[in-house]
């Protein structure tokens, strides 16, 4: 920058220094830098989202042969929501993913806050279990699909170590498909949970421990009193993350029962792609992707505050 | 190729070429090489007058073909386009990956294979993407609707058909037919009725599809079991009843109900061998369907009304699950590759299934060792049906059925669907359908009649399958199949696994069907429903 430029106070332009215009435009050249990643998040999140909704009023499929912008063709006054509302099939995956959600989380939360407290100590091995109890996370969900749709069969392991003859179907059972969903997805979730969870428990201090032992506080008191609230936001990340991934819960569904027998095992995702791919209801599915976008929308922005106020 | 297989055209390769050497330096030395060398078939180990095909093997020159053949004229065809510059280095197909095998592995010994024929006589690569046969058709869509143009040639399920056309997402080859004159309709080794080569091939009166597969549902037996003697006296004895081959459902159920439990010295047996797991399973449902009535029981009324709820289709749905109490436990969970097995190990004694149930099980390997325990042990029998009077209504159900279709988004439809009249007409694909590297299955009159295809589906099938193919009705394939089939095989699934009574499950995929109708009408499904009554078969055999 030249001295000219420095001492140039006047606001003309053609004597300023570039880097001066730079500083005094600031706003507005931040906007222009900023704007083809605005258009382009635009057209990544608005764009789909418009679609959806266009779509989500109208009866188009891919087998109407025409192109999804004029499915106005085939407009439908929002049908299709009144159709959702009363679709027993969408409740009934819904309150199934729910039921996998609330019975799932809190086992894989206690079962991995257990494992986790077993590891605070050193104990010998304590690596290699450390390592053998990561490794069911560490598999792909439609290959753990594959390993206990093979251990669930009426002639699988399951049946023969516990002595149940053939017919004792769990896969192919109301009640007993369900539950091997849930084992598998426990099996294989519980070592996520433990590691969040050790990772918290190693960053509680060691001298708050110490000394509530010193003053004679029992392991249960710790764990209650210090242990836990020093973890409150490792665990509500854990619980969150673990909800989260369990509401969308497909390979294992998929792989172990494809949604059955009947729909017993559907949840939302399973119902959601046997509804794209199989019956090509894309309008259909555009509406329930939307309402449940709203709806969770809705939920997290309440979760928020009252997160904020707590 | 077996030793036995007739050579009344030409001699061997090694013949010829034994022999050929020395007419070589007989004709050399007499100046008559020139000659010689200007029939080029010929030097090139093809019958006389044959241009084309596979070579190297006993009997190859009954796969052979000049241009006034259906593949000699793909072959011309591509030659022509070759010259107008209008041909594709590389041509996609998405495969159903248990067939790949069928169009890459050389059969038999010392042939090349249909892949290498192909791309020796035409210069265009075939390049193959596999994929499950459950899930192919969703790969088809999502091709079809992203646009991805990532194929040049689709396959699936025949069924399937009306809702690639309705997508816009198959090329109608009708100009193609016109043109190059596939013989898949030719009356002595085509398909067997013109209703047939109506239902493989057309959609709407135009050609769309091309099949390659064979799938009606076929009855086999353990043979050897029926025909043991002691068998045979507990089944007297229990049934009061001979015990022998079924021409009815209601002979099937009681045969499957006394298997049922009992150990003839394979373990314990299961009476009902027959799919009955989610998608698989429907083409059981439909074959009892069907011949609930006389001739037929529709699917549909003459007014395109689902008859699920009726009487019929309600007894239908209870004797369907009915049978479940007599099917292996994990059943539900059976594609065809399980139910195969469960016959290969003796554990059930009849199944109405695809016919490579043999090509694959019954036989021996290349070591020698059987293919399965049931070797030598199956039989094969005509479809059941009921009795009305003295006739019975014997029906079996097309279902699955591999089939082509041209990529609307192809840069060459012409070759693509070239290639696919190469590939099945009837001497290329009864050499294909003999392979026993994949699961293209017979359904030409011209493969019933071919050695290779006795050697790998057996004498016995030779008969039966081509009988159950004048007997089957077609399953769903018009616009809308998929959500009618899943709609369907949703609540049966729920009859059979006591989450509803067959009548609450048929009333409900009645509803669901009226509104997939309702909602499909505007697509012509009605117009579709009633063209597909039409070609249902009216055959009835004496009871």
């Amino acid at each position: 920058m030249t001295d000219q430029t420095l001492t140039d106070t006047t606001g003309n332009a053609d004597t300023m220094g570039y880097w001066q215009k730079v500083a005094r435009d600031g706003p507005r050249m931040g906007f222009w830098f900023v704007l083809p990643t605005l258009l382009l998040l635009l057209f990544i999140v608005v764009f789909p989202l418009l679609m959806q909704l266009y779509l989500s009023f109208t009866w188009w499929t891919p087998l109407e042969g025409i192109p999804w912008y004029q499915a106005w063709e085939v407009f439908n006054w929002g049908e299709n929501y009144w159709f959702m509302i009363t679709d027993p099939r969408f409740w009934g995956a819904l309150w199934r993913t729910v039921l996998i959600m609330i019975v799932a989380v809190p086992a894989q939360f206690f079962l991995g806050m257990a494992l986790a407290y077993l590891f605070i100590d050193k104990f010998p091995g304590r690596k290699i279990f450390y390592s053998i109890m990561l490794t069911p996370m560490m598999i792909v969900p439609a290959v753990v699909g594959l390993m206990f749709f093979l251990l669930f069969q009426g002639t699988g392991p399951v049946n023969d170590h516990l002595g149940l003859p053939a017919e004792f179907s769990w896969l192919t059972d109301v009640n007993r498909a369900m539950i091997s969903v849930i084992i598998a997805d426990i099996w294989q979730w519980t070592p996520l949970m433990f590691l969040i969870l050790l990772a918290g428990m190693l960053g509680v201090p060691s001298d708050q421990l110490l000394a509530a032992k010193l003053l004679g506080g029992s392991n249960w008191q710790n764990f209650v009193k210090i242990i836990l609230p020093r973890m409150k936001t490792v665990i509500i990340i854990a619980l969150v993350l673990r909800a989260v991934e369990c509401f969308k819960i497909f390979d294992l569904v998929f792989i172990m029962t494809k949604g059955g027998p009947g729909v017993q095992t559907e949840t939302i995702s399973v119902f959601l792609y046997k509804q794209t791919f199989g019956d090509l209801e894309w309008a259909y599915v555009a509406t329930i992707g939307l309402s449940i976008l709203i709806a969770l929308s809705i939920l997290a922005v309440k979760g928020l505050s009252y997160m904020a106020k707590k | 190729m077996s030793s036995k297989t007739p050579n009344v055209i030409q001699p061997s390769r090694r013949e010829f070429l034994k022999s050929s050497t020395a007419t070589l330096a007989a004709a050399g030395g007499m100046g008559m090489l020139g000659n010689f060398m200007a029939a080029p078939a010929f030097a090139n180990g093809y019958a006389a007058g044959m241009t084309g095909g596979p070579t190297g093997f006993d009997g190859a020159e009954r796969f052979q073909y000049n241009n006034t053949m259906s593949e000699g004229r793909a072959i011309e065809g591509i030659k022509a386009l070759r010259e107008a510059g209008n041909v594709p280095q590389k041509i996609t197909m998405l495969l159903t990956d248990g067939a790949i095998g069928q169009i890459t592995k050389p059969f038999p010994d010392g042939a090349p294979s249909a892949k290498e024929v192909w791309e020796r006589e035409t210069g265009i690569e075939i390049d193959i993407i596999g994929a499950p046969a459950e899930d192919i058709f969703k790969k088809v869509m999502q091709d079809v609707t992203t646009g991805g143009g990532s194929f040049d040639i689709y396959t699936g399920p025949w069924n399937s058909t009306g809702d690639l056309v309705s997508s816009g997402g198959a090329v109608n080859c009708s100009d193609f037919v016109t043109r190059y004159q596939p013989d898949w309709g030719d009356r002595e080794r085509g398909t067997t009725t013109p209703e047939n080569e109506k239902l493989l091939y057309t959609y709407a009166g135009d050609y769309y599809s091309v099949s390659l597969d064979g799938d009606y549902q076929t009855w086999f037996y353990l043979k050897g079991l029926y025909e043991d003697p002691r068998v045979q006296e507990a089944f007297l004895s229990e049934t009061g009843a001979e015990l022998k081959t079924p021409d009815t459902w209601d002979e099937v159920d009681r045969i499957s109900k006394f298997f049922t439990g009992k150990d003839f010295g394979n373990g314990t047996m299961y009476g009902n061998g027959n799919l009955m797991s989610p998608f698989w399973g429907l083409a059981t449902f439909y074959a009892r369907f069907a011949s609930m009535d006389f001739p037929n029981f529709h699917f549909f009324d003459a007014e395109a009304n689902p008859q699920l709820n009726t009487e019929l289709g309600i007894q239908c749905a209870e004797e369907h699950v009915r049978s479940f109490e007599w099917s292996p436990p994990d059943s539900l969970t059976f594609t065809w590759a399980e139910a195969y097995a469960t016959m290969w190990n003796l554990l059930i004694p009849h199944t109405a299934i695809y016919t490579n149930l043999v090509k694959f099980g019954d036989g021996f390997n290349a070591d020698g060792t059987p293919k399965s325990k049931a070797t030598g042990m199956i039989g094969s029998h005509l479809p059941v049906g009921r009795r009305f009077g003295d006739k019975i209504n014997r029906r079996s159900v097309l279902y699955y059925n591999i089939t082509a279709w041209i990529s609307s988004q192809s840069s060459h439809p012409e070759a693509a669907y070239l290639f696919l009249q190469w590939l099945s007409s009837t001497r290329t694909y009864t050499w294909m359908a003999g392979n026993p590297g994949g699961y293209f299955d017979p359904f030409q009159q011209a493969n019933f009649r071919e050695p290779l295809v006795a050697s790998t589906y057996h004498p016995y099938s030779m008969e039966t399958i081509p009988a159950t193919i004048a007997r089957s009705v077609p399953s769903i394939n018009f616009a809308g199949q998929t959500a009618l089939d899943n709609a369907l095989d949703e609540e049966i699934q729920a009859a059979i696994t006591g989450q509803k009574t067959a009548r609450e499950a048929m009333d409900a995929a009645q509803g669901k069907w009226e509104r997939i109708i309702k909602r499909q009408r505007r697509n012509g499904i009605v117009d579709a429903i009633k063209a597909s009554r039409e070609t249902w078969p009216t055959i009835v055999d004496d009871a």
